[in-house]
């Protein structure tokens, strides 16, 4: 929990000082009304460490940590705000995420099954303790629409649906995804991207990661 | 009703031109608003720790089962494919949106079940236990004392061990049967009230 609250901790702070450092320099530097004044690309590649901060929808539990990676086209080069600097693309990955789990296995597998009345079986035996560290795979399939802020700063954000391999062994299906995101231009093609869930109950993970524009 | 005529895209472009343009005291502090929001919202988690008293939940996704040990724990699926509890005396359990449900639990247990395909429970004395909107409701009452009722339910069957109430609405096969799983059944599904 310690480790849980420190991870929060540090990556609010972290983007609460990317945000204010926007600030800063924003009026002057802003390009979000000046169309075209981004960087001309076709395809973003973006490998990226992934972070499941809130507990997987299925079995196991605590925190993850991953890698993944996201391929974003470019389809609409002048968004669908005439009088701003926007763009939207579609977006495909894939993200691996490691559930190390806290010990305490309240969500797991039944492992024993009694035959109640009507034929229901109730379940009076789950596995748990010590037990319950898991992988997911996750494949989004995202709109993003992008917001040219600043030379330096854009964000994001992303819609869409994905599947999943839960567990590593029972196929499953989000319909609605979303994330919000931004990067940090370190040169026009090259950025820091990050890339948080919301709501986090239906996309509990978040990325940090490069970005090439190519 | 007078309408703007002004679509949500005009209002997000006129609040990203404004971008750059508030003083900046008032940007920081509404940023800082949204951090704290942020922290705020990620903190609802339980943190998957399952102790009595806490919530522990199972939602939108395949098979989960919990487990809990202690008094008065407090268990909750929804949305999955199957899901099912475990737990001691005084749990709280609640399930809906799921094909099978079960719940495992001892005395004093508060249980209900509803809008699934299948529910099915094991319950200790002094429970209560509800199961409403589903095909298949079957309960084992382990002790005296215990209550299940089962409203619009194609078949509710219930094996009560001692002296148990049962109430059945809108059930197109009610059995209760009294005893154990060897005693005598009997057809409850003639009025509301039975029991054993």
């Amino acid at each position: 929990m310690a480790a849980d609250r420190a991870l929060r901790a540090a990556l609010a702070v972290t983007t609460l000082g990317a945000a204010l450092a926007v600030t800063g320099t924003a009026a002057a530097q802003s390009t979000i009304q000046k169309y075209g004044a981004r960087p001309s690309y076709g395809v973003e590649l973006e490998p990226h460490m992934t972070i499941g901060w809130i507990d997987p929808p299925g079995y196991g539990t605590g925190e993850g940590l991953g890698l993944g990676g996201r391929a974003t086209f470019e389809i609409i080069g002048h968004g669908f705000i005439p009088s701003l600097n926007n763009s939207v693309g579609i977006g495909v990955g894939a993200d691996w995420i490691h559930y190390a789990g806290d010990g305490t296995g309240p969500r797991g597998t039944c492992v024993h099954f009694v035959p109640g009345p009507a034929g229901v079986p109730v379940c009076t035996e789950v596995s748990g303790s010590g037990n319950d560290d898991t992988d997911y795979l996750w494949v989004p399939v995202v709109l993003q629409w992008n917001f040219w802020l600043h030379r330096k700063w854009s964000v994001f954000g992303e819609v869409g649906a994905a599947f999943r391999w839960d567990d590593m062994h029972e196929f499953g299906f989000s319909p609605l995804i979303s994330w919000g995101g931004g990067r940090f231009h370190f040169t026009d093609n090259t950025t820091l991207t990050l890339r948080l869930g919301i709501p986090f109950v239906l996309t509990p993970y978040i990325s940090l990661g490069v970005s090439f524009l190519l | 009703m007078r309408r703007t005529g002004r679509p949500v895209s005009a209002f997000i472009s006129v609040a990203l031109a404004s971008y750059g343009t508030l003083p900046v005291a008032v940007t920081r502090f509404l940023i800082w608003l949204c951090f704290a929001a942020l922290l705020g919202l990620s903190s609802c988690d339980s943190g998957g720790v399952c102790d009595p008293g806490g919530p522990c939940e199972c939602h939108d996704g395949n098979d989960c089962y919990l487990s809990c040990s202690g008094s008065g724990c407090n268990e909750s699926c929804h949305n999955q494919t199957n899901c099912g509890g475990v737990c001691d005396d005084h749990c709280r359990f609640d399930c809906h949106d799921v094909n099978d449900c079960s719940v495992s639990c001892t005395d004093f247990c508060d249980a209900q079940c509803h809008n699934v395909v299948a529910c099915g429970a094991i319950i200790g004395a002094d429970s209560r236990y509800t199961c409403h909107d589903a095909s298949r409701c079957g309960v084992h009452v382990m002790g005296p004392g215990s209550s299940v009722r089962c409203d619009h339910i194609t078949t509710c069957e219930v094996v009560c061990e001692g002296p148990c109430d049962v109430e059945c609405s809108g059930t197109q096969t009610c059995r209760v049967t009294c005893g154990g799983v060897d005693g005598a059944t009997h057809d409850c599904d003639k009025g509301p009230d039975c029991g054993c």
